[in-house]
């Protein structure tokens, strides 16, 4: 726990302090470079200068610890589960976490072996993007909808 | 002395903003500290060892040659900004000095500080 | 080089060795005996230029009376020649190759790994792909699609992950 986190009755300054905060937290989300499998080269698409994730403050680090959201982008094998969840653990919080195309978020047509049915058996999932792999427009949408969470988050306020 | 006044103020403004800004993320960050957070990033795997190992003393003398001939190059650079006014004594006196960098350099060669093994 | 040439020499070579040979999908398949096939492929490397394993492939064929085919994907740089010759054994055991092409020693250790051949003589036979904890071979026609049990055997890092699905 912070020092001020969730300290803090509901009320106007506390509302505007929380607001501010927000605002600051959506507007540079910064996702660790996490690309698993072919949906990685739909999030590269996203990154790159069609699409544009930069426009929304979006920049891709290449380390967790200066991260604060997660796409996981491709099919999780049971070799790699413990990286994805030791990744995400590394991450300071406030975290957040996308499971991107039909494999992270289901295991998708890898019903086999070797796969792990859905990310959300490793890491607690915010948003799921359905598709295989999803087009950037949908990893948009996931984003967008991520931030109007972060809009609703309280921070100060109990 | 009130000129002064506005450098006095510059860093007093920007002494506070770099406090102002570290202290709220002091303030209302969250804080969770645990294991696996404050272990070493090694792209999720195991890391094999510690980062801070013994080097072999070698890279030492390895070091200190390259030291001892980088102020060659330092030496360099003003000279050959200024060559024109130098003119051909400063290219004697330069030559004259890369020889004595070159018989230093042989020595050591004849030494055997190059040799790794 | 020409196909039926080769099967012709390899054949003159060791009489009685060369069970089948035929062109299918495209591809040269040379059939050889279990006992000399290791003497084959040494002489198919030395004598006939195939320098160059591309990879081994194990099938498992549970219904016939030889369990598993071992097939060598070989291919010659100079004459930009491929075959492939294929070993029909009857438990899970072949002689490795690695003394003949150092690059089989991966190849034998993903078969190993993925269909449980066993290659005798093989320097380092162990788990190459698949973490030391999997129970079994996954390529065999008996392993189970959906066998995810294997998952919670070991936590490997210590993080606590706990598999359901």
């Amino acid at each position: 726990m912070g020092l001020m986190e969730h300290k803090f009755s509901d009320n106007i300054i506390t509302a505007t302090v929380d607001g501010v905060i927000n605002w600051a937290r959506r507007s540079s989300l910064w996702p660790v470079t996490f690309g698993l499998a072919c949906c990685a080269i739909e999030m590269m698409a996203a990154g790159a200068s069609k699409y544009d994730l930069d426009r929304l403050g979006i920049i891709f680090r290449a380390t967790p610890r200066q991260a604060d959201l997660m796409i996981v982008a491709g099919t999780v094998t049971r070799k790699m589960a413990p990286v994805v969840r030791k990744v995400y653990d590394q991450m300071p919080d406030p975290k957040w976490v996308i499971a991107m195309g039909s494999c992270a978020t289901s295991g998708g047509i890898f019903d086999t072996y070797s796969t792990v049915q859905g990310v959300d058996e490793i890491v607690p999932v915010d948003f799921y993007i359905p598709g295989c792999p999803p087009r950037p427009e949908a990893l948009f949408d996931a984003l967008v909808a991520l931030q109007e969470k972060i809009k609703s988050d309280k921070v100060l306020r109990k | 002395m009130s000129g002064y006044l506005p450098i006095a103020l510059m860093l007093v403004i920007a002494a506070l903003i770099g406090i102002i800004s570290v202290s709220i993320g002091f303030l209302i960050r969250p804080r969770k500290p645990e294991k696996v957070k404050l272990s070493v990033y090694e792209c999720g795997m195991p890391e094999f060892s510690d980062a801070r190992q013994r080097y072999n003393v070698r890279f030492y003398v390895i070091a200190m040659l390259f030291v001892i001939f980088d102020v060659e190059t330092v030496f360099l650079f003003p000279w050959a900004v200024s060559f024109d006014v130098l003119g051909l004594f400063g290219l004697i006196e330069m030559i004259i000095f890369i020889i004595i960098l070159v018989f230093g350099y042989f020595y050591a060669w004849k030494k055997g500080a190059l040799e790794w093994a | 080089m020409n196909f039926v040439e080769l099967v012709n020499k390899v054949n003159e070579k060791f009489p009685g060795k060369v069970i089948n040979s035929y062109e299918k999908f495209g591809s040269r398949f040379i059939v050889v005996d279990r006992g000399s096939f290791k003497d084959i492929l040494r002489s198919l490397k030395y004598d006939f230029g195939f320098d160059y394993l591309v990879d081994i492939v194990a099938t498992h064929w549970p219904k016939r009376k030889e369990k598993f085919d071992v097939v060598y994907n070989l291919f010659t740089v100079k004459d930009k020649f491929r075959i492939f010759v294929k070993v029909a054994i009857e438990d899970d055991k072949i002689e490795s190759v690695v003394d003949i092409w150092k690059g089989a020693n991966f190849l034998e250790r993903e078969q190993y790994d993925l269909v449980g051949v066993k290659f005798e003589g093989h320097p380092d036979l162990r788990r190459i792909l698949l973490p030391e904890f999997f129970d079994g071979h996954p390529l065999r026609k008996d392993y189970p699609l959906k066998g995810r049990k294997w998952f919670n055997n070991a936590d490997e890092q210590n993080l606590g992950l706990k598999f359901s699905r």
